[in-house]
């Protein structure tokens, strides 16, 4: 799972546009939305986008966002939960 | 020079709910909706709700009046409910002091698909191109002011056209806003997540979300009367400094929106008799907008969201529901809100669900939208009674 | 008579205030490496600047360069500062690449990073949400700049409608070709005066 938290710090990294923001300056088990990167609503939704469109998942109704995407590491387990 | 009465002579609506201003009264005053469960692949990928116009009359009723084919749907759309508007009225669309001010936030985005825009002369994909051909179909000669100010476009372009009048430069001013449905619209809100999984409900405990529609409405303002009793009196539009796509929690631009527009028509908060709100049954907007209301202390004025009959309809939604308002108030009913059954905001607001009768003289119509811009205009019918 | 107490320019990779060249970036042919660049020069840390469409940051830093030692949150309140402006291509800059999300029905994943600034007047909202500005808002799309509508418009929002300060002008942003013309108006600083020639002459190259 280290190499998938890694790659999602790329990724999200890119995605979201953070500037000067290094994968070793994220904490994976740092809160993704209320310290450090401070991230809002509209950053949520593309966090939702990368899930779909880099690794084929979607969020199931019942599922909570706020769990999946609360940290690096809890989007990680997320995806290696649910990938085939 | 002493400021001239802006009157608003003529008005037409082509929308979801028919191509008239009769017919769109008709199906509010009797909560008929315009939204359906709409499976277009060219708009949505999955099945979803939203206002579509009857593509099918309207491509006869163009051909009818010889509206060729030089021009985009849009456009067609504009022209045609702008030439209903004047149908009966004895004015010189070709004369200096005529002016057209559009309303529009995306226009003709469809021609982004190069396939589609090589049917069409080039640069209409840019809003100024589409307004002139728009403004010279009718041989105006006048370059026309394009408002695109997302959903608030409308009520900007109203108080844009009522200022030219109020000052002199301009006689008569054609108010006129549209937007159609588009894959491009649907996908981003879509991609939003905001849209709602039926016909929306405002100001409802259980609203979900918003519906999208498609509409063009025409407001012909002037400085001569010709009959009519409805005067624009002022308006305003204010920022709330808050999020670009999220609603400030405590009304802040709403709140000073209204309360300049209020000014600007010499009278007291304490006057408005009749709200139309923005309305667009999100959980965020509407919420904040009975907070504003409730800062404002106008709890008891009736008030009511037309956005489940005709779907959120973006460029053309302040000034259809301006017209529906106005209309309204001739017709001395109060109009009712479709979609609210049960209260679902935090201030005690009085929401409309059914058609009342009453007569009213002063109403406030406002607008919020995207960069969290919010205007409002306020209307006066002279014969109302207070 | 109200007056222009300053004016920015931002064209061909460089930047002016009040006349003065101060940033010449013409080595570097990039717009977003030219905008993060000016961003630097304010000193500015607003990590929001990042997510941004063209259009946006180019307002952004526009109005940092005219309120630079100018701050007019002291001197007025909030709702008494509007931001009024225009361009040619409305946000079809951006709108390009949203559209890029959605064409292919393959690769079909809507960005709502993008899709938020498929909106002309999103600019007026982050002037405003970066400054505290709670005024009159408005954008307008004109083919060539109507620099008698917008001096009216403006002067009306002063007279009429209570403001005290407006940031207004040009900002057009279309792929590789733009240009940025802002000057903000109060009421009773500055040393230009507000007319429509001068606003004409701010335009000139």
């Amino acid at each position: 799972m280290d190499e998938l938290i890694e790659k999602l710090k790329v990724e999200i990294i890119e995605v979201l546009n953070l500037e000067d923001i290094e994968p070793e300056d994220i904490d994976e088990k740092d809160s993704l939305f209320n310290e450090g990167l401070g991230l809002d609503s509209i950053d949520a939704l593309e966090l939702i986008v990368l899930l779909n469109r880099n690794y084929n998942l979607r969020l199931e109704k019942d599922e909570d966002g706020i769990k999946v995407f609360y940290s690096v590491e809890s989007m990680a387990k997320y995806i290696t939960e649910h990938q085939k | 020079m002493k400021k001239k009465d802006v009157f608003v002579i003529a008005s037409q609506i082509v929308s979801a709910l028919g191509i008239s201003s009769e017919e769109n009264m008709h199906r509010i005053e009797t909560k008929k909706t315009g939204i359906s469960l709409t499976d277009n692949k060219d708009l949505s990928n999955e099945p979803l709700y939203c206002a579509s116009i009857d593509w099918a009359r309207m491509d006869a009723l163009f051909a009818e009046q010889k509206l060729a084919d030089e021009y985009t749907p849009f456009e067609k759309l504009m022209i045609y409910t702008a030439k209903q508007t004047f149908a009966n009225m004895d004015i010189d669309l070709s004369a200096k002091d005529t002016l057209f001010v559009i309303s529009t936030t995306k226009g003709n985005i469809s021609l982004l698909d190069e396939n589609l825009a090589a049917n069409y002369p080039s640069n209409r994909i840019h809003l100024w191109a589409a307004a002139e051909a728009i403004s010279k179909y009718f041989g105006n000669p006048n370059t026309p002011i394009i408002v695109s100010n997302a959903c608030v476009s409308g009520v900007i372009a109203i108080n844009v056209a009522s200022s030219l009048v109020s000052s002199g430069e301009y006689k008569n001013i054609v108010v006129l806003g549209g937007d159609v449905l588009s894959k491009f619209v649907i996908s981003g809100f879509q991609s939003f997540q905001s849209l709602s999984a039926g016909v929306c409900k405002p100001f409802d405990a259980d609203r979900d979300g918003l519906s999208l529609g498609e509409a063009a409405g025409c407001m012909l303002l002037s400085s001569e009367a010709k009959g009519s009793k409805i005067k624009v009196l002022g308006g305003s539009t204010h920022n709330d400094a808050n999020h670009i796509s999220g609603p400030s929690r405590t009304a802040e631009g709403f709140y000073y929106a209204a309360i300049s527009a209020i000014k600007a028509s010499n009278l007291k908060v304490s006057d408005i008799e009749y709200i139309s709100a923005h309305g667009t049954a999100t959980p965020y907007n509407d919420e904040m907008e009975a907070i504003g209301i409730g800062r404002l202390g106008l709890q008891k004025v009736p008030v009511h969201s037309l956005k489940a009959y005709w779907g959120h309809t973006l460029g053309a939604a302040g000034i259809i529901e301006s017209i529906a308002q106005i209309e309204s108030m001739r017709k001395q009913i109060l109009l009712p809100t479709l979609g609210y059954k049960q209260h679902g905001v935090s201030e005690p607001i009085n929401v409309t669900s059914n058609t009342e009768k009453a007569s009213v003289q002063y109403a406030l119509k406002l607008a919020s939208g995207f960069s969290g811009v919010n205007s409002s205009v306020v209307f006066q019918n002279v014969e109302g009674k207070r | 008579m109200s007056r222009i107490s300053s004016h920015i320019r931002i064209e061909d990779f460089k930047v002016w205030k009040n006349d003065e060249l101060i940033l010449d970036y013409s080595e570097t042919k990039e717009l977003n490496k030219f905008l993060k660049a000016i961003y630097k020069l304010l000193g500015m840390r607003y990590m929001k600047f990042f997510k941004m469409d063209s259009l946006s940051k180019m307002g952004l830093v526009g109005a940092e360069l005219l309120l630079e030692q100018n701050p007019i949150m002291e001197k007025y309140q909030a709702e008494e500062i509007a931001v009024v402006l225009a361009n040619s291509s409305a946000s079809l800059d951006v709108d390009r690449k949203y559209y890029k999300t959605i064409k292919d029905a393959d690769n079909y994943f809507p960005s709502p990073g993008l899709f938020v600034y498929t909106l002309p007047n999103i600019v007026l909202g982050e002037i405003c949400i970066r400054n505290g500005f709670k005024g009159e808002n408005a954008f307008f799309v004109q083919k060539e700049l109507d620099s008698n509508f917008i001096y009216k418009y403006n002067e009306d929002l002063l007279l009429q409608k209570d403001q005290n300060a407006i940031i207004s002008g040009w900002i057009e942003v279309n792929e590789s070709s733009y240009k940025a013309v802002m000057y903000l108006i109060e009421k009773e600083e500055g040393e230009m005066e507000h007319l429509p020639n001068n606003i004409k002459n701010l335009f000139l190259t």
